[in-house]
């Protein structure tokens, strides 16, 4: 995925345009948990609470029996019409902006939907913003860094990063949607 | 077939360790309390990581 900005930004060597990326993604993530936080304003707790377990069980039954994290598909939103090789800025704050949307295109991670739950949980606008802009921030992270990396393509670049690849993730995913699996589970019983 | 076994018993060893160890870890209360904000960051960069490389 690193490859996007890459060609997004004329080979990758605008810096100002990965910065415009970073900014935008990790903005507007923050906006979307600044309105998931008011979105969940109107749900009770107990539907929240609810919700949380059975999407937690069912990641992880779906690691154990498959030893994967399913991923909701979605509609290619990134068009190649997009680019704009003449206006690299303004291409890569429209990549950014959707891409810091989040939930608009593919959820590889579990994490996602459990951070989304718990947040509206917690009903604080402040940390609704700043745990989703970290989300933003670190998912534009690899794409963003590509200007000052020596590999000129994209799958070079992905592959600068061995550590995070998919199964790492996964299991890093996995653990996660355990530990909220096992909180919630408590939450419920101290009640 | 026995390399398929052993790594399904890795993933059902670290997903009841994890169990287990949270409910000593992890205070029961996910709704605000100071364990919250490890969870959600912790969330958040796992999430983050793992769009990053969403398709």
């Amino acid at each position: 995925m690193a490859g996007t900005i890459t060609v997004t930004v004329g080979g990758g060597r605008s810096r100002r345009a990965a910065v415009l990326f970073l900014g935008a993604n990790t903005l507007v993530s923050g906006a979307i948990g600044l309105g998931l936080v008011l979105a969940g304003r109107g749900v009770p707790r107990e539907v929240l609470l609810f919700a949380m377990a059975a999407s937690c069980l069912a990641y992880v039954v779906w690691f154990l029996a498959r030893g994967s994290i399913p991923w909701l598909p979605w509609p290619p939103q990134l068009s190649a019409t997009w680019l704009d090789r003449e206006r690299p800025d303004a291409t890569a704050l429209r990549y950014g902006v959707v891409w810091g949307l989040a939930f608009a295109t593919p959820i590889r991670a579990g994490s996602l939907v459990a951070l989304a739950l718990l947040i509206a949980l917690a009903n604080d606008p402040f940390w609704g913003s700043v745990v989703f802009a970290v989300v933003g921030f670190v998912r534009g992270l690899s794409g963003a860094l590509a200007p000052w990396d020596t590999a000129s393509d994209g799958p070079k670049l992905a592959s600068r990063w061995p550590f995070f690849h998919r199964p790492t993730v996964t299991a890093l995913d996995a653990i996660a949607m355990t530990v909220v699996l096992a909180s919630v589970l408590q939450s419920e019983v101290s009640f | 077939m026995s390399t398929h076994l052993a790594v399904r018993t890795v993933r059902i060893a670290l997903v009841v360790g994890v169990l287990a160890s949270t409910a000593f870890v992890v205070r029961p209360d996910v709704d605000g309390g100071s364990d919250f904000v490890v969870i959600a960051l912790a969330l958040a960069l796992i999430a983050g990581l793992g769009s990053a490389w969403s398709p």
